[in-house]
């Protein structure tokens, strides 16, 4: 949309946004500095001010679509040279497009993670290599990538945040006089009343001074020994993995330098590159959930320390007493009334022994094993089982099949075409591969960490059983997830991730909360199953939501919470996810919620000992 | 050894266990190839790459693309073959040996090769275009995250690296050709774990972590600034040390198979193994070479005790029996406690 005048809205006309900017400025100064992400809510301006970027260089702004596939993004054989002399040829692609450009990638979140990893692989390295097919090509690709991204929607994996070179937020502003200057800009803007809109064109061509003079400056811009020692004990302090975070700092502090006219790196700098560079790398202390560093989530929850995290809970579990193990409880459990002593311990119950487990997805997809692992690949990944008549698209060239769907035809074509090749090839011969992969899945387990699941160590036997699940369900393809909920601690503590030795390990130290927020722990699931589903469609979901149904929690204040979360759960089907139940209500603890649970999620129901398989 | 424009391996401060690994399979590259396995940015990828500089070159057929070994009718290519037992005179050429990257992105067909299109369409005859594997024969072949690498692609490599042959069984396509080549996977054990058998397959594995050393981290940084800023020049001004460091390979390389293993360390790397609680033959075999070629990087030409100790964890580590979902750890005091009662 070239006449879109968002598309060339100008730099300087963009309020605030300064830390943004300036990062902008920074990577056109410095060239090392090759990947950008700007995070912030949606609305706030991402795009537009990525897409200005083109006001104030020569380079343009080329957009990554979110559906790209590997063959657009990195380039295939270009067919039509081959059909007209034979050549083989690289196509044109959206990196070809970036070199000595800008690329822009709107919503980096929902892009494939791999291809996402790919993508900044090759603009770090600056080469893209293809092997692909039959072309086998590598060619330079000088550019910057602009990524946007609402973290409330979508959230990258940290290995991911790390590959960033620099990571700014944006909000948006809370001034109402700058609110109402920003609508009305935009609006007289958009209806195209003003060529240069709220700036007259003079702003960016200061700037594309600035730009020049800091690019001439930068290489004689040094930076102090001890600020670069300074720099390290950052990365150190906040357990930065690798050295790109402070090369990245180094860089952006030295275009910080350059473009205030200085030789040399100063503390300001310094700070605000480590503002930009190091704070998305850095991981929690003793980083147990390695995939992600803060898991915060919209209910305003911060990942603290996981012992900070039980001492607070254990303090609350004192206070409020043991609303929760009711006579029910009691009279299971010996009406002794011994008192429960609640220790840190005891708030950590050791993961038991697992079992073996039956496999509780099999149950769900009946089919052959071969038929349940692998699908249709849409692109051209996988085992390649068979050819097809080429329908547009993507051209995964089977030669074989090909001119063997064109040999018959030869004699005629030869009279008729003045062509010299020795086999003529037509559109209509070409033949696509048709390629298989194994199916992906992502298990989430939705753990019901209440307090009512202290008694009788019951969670010792959950924990138990999701590693026995997880022995008998995962293979290494798989990713698993876990979110807990209990009383205003509700969060994925776990981010879906390959590595399940994190997984063992978060679980062994999954503590137990207090009292039950059915609901809210459902709609938690839901929110990020309905964003997650969207971004991973080849994916087969589950979330296994294993609870003893004591829901005692409303999201709605005086909502009955058992009547809520079960009038939620139907309206909790999606497209692409399955919901599984496991009830772990034993004895006097049991009842039905569970079980009505499932039937409104839809859901395959078990008991604990369901799970057993004998 | 080419224009490379890689980092110098001999400018790459610490990492001595990663380094040490790769030159033992530059020394003998029947070790097996490595696996080295670190956290994100531990400039993995820029010290494999570095080893450019300082690989061999070798005696090659003049003009294969194979660059088939003269030395060894056994592991030529059919072409070369055939022209041997025609009694034809085969010249030779150096050839510079070198890395092929093997990118995730790559397709089947790239990797073990397919039909030559542009032929076929051209000249009407099926001729078959080498793929990577063909690439990677008698060179390193390097595949960075080597754990997210499709499954049927992996199948591809577990073929070669165990054969030393690729068989291409596609379409119209029947051939074979040598690929035999030094395998090097980098990985980010976070990013989820790699298949068994390709663990397995590697003969060598090494875990590098970030350096903790304030001082040290400065070093890394100043050098990679001072490189980034002029590769050129920063190659140039490394290359004598680069030459010494070729040349030390290089008769590490000649020395080798003078490198005597006497029954007593031989037995000695096999206890160690059992000792550790490996069943397969593996890790018995690649211990040994790898021993002997770190004999031959000290310029000795018998294996010692402490050549045994100090491949031995890069030997075993990635061998050894776990639990499901647990990272399995090795002991070094236990090696050495294994290696003084012996």
């Amino acid at each position: 949309m070239p006449d879109d005048p968002l598309n060339r809205h100008p730099f300087s006309g963009i309020h605030e946004m300064h830390t943004a900017k300036e990062a902008i400025l920074c990577a056109l100064v410095n060239p090392k500095i090759k990947t950008l992400l700007i995070q912030g809510a949606s609305g706030t301006g991402k795009t537009v001010l990525a897409r200005s970027v083109a006001s104030i260089t020569d380079r343009e702004v080329v957009n990554i679509p979110l559906n790209v596939t590997d063959e657009q993004l990195f380039g295939s054989l270009d067919v039509e040279s081959l059909l007209r002399d034979g050549s083989v040829r690289l196509n044109d692609s959206v990196l070809i497009r970036a070199d000595g450009n800008i690329l822009y990638l709107d919503d980096a979140g929902l892009l494939d993670h791999r291809l996402l990893k790919m993508l900044l692989g090759s603009v770090d390295d600056g080469v893209v290599r293809v092997e692909r097919n039959n072309v086998s090509a590598e060619y330079l690709m000088g550019t910057v990538l602009i990524a946007s991204m609402n973290p409330l929607e979508s959230s990258l994996p940290q290995t991911i945040m790390d590959d960033f070179d620099v990571s700014v937020q944006v909000y948006g502003p809370k001034d109402p006089d700058i609110r109402i200057r920003i609508a009305e800009e935009n609006i007289t803007y958009r209806d195209g009343q003003s060529l240069f809109g709220p700036s007259n064109g003079i702003g960016e061509i200061d700037i594309r001074l600035d730009i020049s003079a800091a690019r001439a400056l930068l290489p004689k811009v040094a930076i102090p020994t001890m600020l670069m020692r300074a720099i390290s004990m950052l990365a150190r302090k906040y357990r930065v993995q690798g050295y790109r975070g402070e090369l990245a700092t180094i860089n952006v502090s030295l275009a910080l330098a350059a473009l205030d006219g200085r030789m040399e790196v100063s503390e300001s700098d310094v700070e605000k590159a480590a503002l930009m560079c190091i704070y998305h790398r850095k991981r929690r202390p003793k980083d147990r959930t390695k995939e992600e560093c803060e898991s915060k989530d919209k209910y305003g929850n911060t990942g603290e320390s996981m012992l900070i995290d039980v001492i607070r809970r254990s303090d609350a579990y004192r206070e409020k007493g043991n609303e929760d193990a009711t006579d029910d409880e009691a009279a299971c459990f010996g009406t002794d009334a011994d008192p429960i002593i609640v220790s840190e311990e005891d708030l950590v119950m050791r993961v038991g022994d697992s079992f073996d487990a039956i496999d509780v997805i099999a149950e769900i997809d009946k089919g052959t094993y071969a038929e349940r692992r692998s699908i249709r690949s849409l692109n051209s990944r996988g085992k390649s089982v068979g050819e097809e008549e080429y329908q547009g698209g993507i051209l995964d060239l089977a030669v074989g099949a090909t001119v063997r769907a064109a040999a018959p035809f030869q004699h005629r074509r030869e009279k008729e075409s003045a062509s010299d090749m020795a086999v003529i090839i037509e559109m209509k011969d070409v033949r696509n591969r048709v390629r298989h992969e194994l199916r992906r899945r992502t298990l989430l387990f939705v753990i019901d960490a209440s307090g009512s699941l202290i008694i009788g160590s019951r969670m010792t036997n959950v924990k138990a059983s999701v590693m026995s699940m997880l022995e008998k369900l995962h293979s290494r393809r798989d990713r698993v997830g876990i979110v807990r909920f209990s009383e205003g601690d509700t969060e994925l503590i776990m981010p879906p991730t390959k590595h399940v030795e994190s997984v063992a390990e978060v679980l062994a130290n999954l503590s137990i909360g207090d009292r039950t927020p059915l609901s809210e722990g459902l709609m938690f699931t839901y929110e990020y199953m309905l964003s997650y589903t969207r971004k991973h469609p080849e994916e087969e979901c589950y979330a296994i939501v294993i609870t003893d149904g004591r829901a005692n929690i409303p999201l709605r204040e005086g909502a009955d919470p058992i009547d809520e979360a079960l009038e939620l759960a139907d309206k909790m089907r999606m497209p692409g996810l399955k919901w599984i139940v496991i009830d772990t209500g034993i004895g006097y603890s049991k009842n039905d919620v569970p079980e009505s649970l499932s039937r409104r999620l839809d859901a395959k129901y078990y008991t604990l000992d369901d799970l057993k398989d004998n | 050894m080419g224009g490379d424009i890689v980092f110098p391996f001999t400018r790459v401060v610490g990492q001595e266990e990663m380094k040490k690994a790769l030159l033992l399979n530059i020394v003998d590259p029947a070790i097996g190839g490595v696996l080295i396995r670190g956290e994100k940015g531990a400039a993995k990828s820029t010290i494999v790459r570095s080893i450019a500089h300082i690989l061999p070159s070798v005696a090659s057929v003049e003009g294969c693309v194979f660059h088939c070994d003269p030395d060894h009718p056994k592991r030529m290519c059919t072409q070369c073959q055939s022209r041997v037992s025609n009694g034809e005179k085969i010249n030779t050429e150096r050839y510079q040996t070198r890395v092929v990257e093997l990118p995730l992105s790559a397709t089947e067909d790239r990797v073990s090769g397919t039909i030559d299109i542009e032929h076929i369409l051209k000249k009407g005859e099926r001729r078959f275009e080498p793929g990577l594997l063909g690439t990677a024969n008698r060179n390193v072949l390097y595949v960075d995250e080597v754990n997210l690498l499709d499954d049927h692609i992996v199948d591809l490599l577990l073929d070669s690296a165990a054969m030393g042959v690729n068989y291409v069984e596609r379409e119209d396509v029947s051939f074979s050709h040598p690929s035999r080549f030094v395998l090097i996977g980098t990985m980010n054990p976070e990013e989820g774990s790699l298949r068994p058998q390709l663990l397995d397959r590697f003969g060598l594995s090494v875990t590098v972590r970030g350096e903790e050393d304030v001082d040290h981290r400065l070093e890394v940084i100043k050098r990679r600034l001072e490189f980034d800023s002029d590769p050129e020049g920063y190659i140039e001004d490394a290359m004598p040390e680069i030459l010494e460091f070729r040349d030390l390979v290089r008769r590490a390389i000649d020395l080798l198979p003078e490198v005597d293993i006497s029954d007593r360390s031989m037995r000695s790397a096999v206890a160690v193994c059992l000792n550790f609680g490996i069943e397969g033959h593996r890790a018995d075999i690649t211990l040994i070479r790898a021993a002997k070629a770190n004999a031959a990087l000290q310029n000795r030409c018998e294996v010692i005790k402490e050549d045994i100790y100090s491949v031995a964890e890069m030997a075993i580590a990635h061998r050894l029996k776990r639990r499901s979902f647990e990272e399995a750890s090795f002991n070094t005091e236990e090696l050495r406690r294994c290696l003084t009662t012996l």
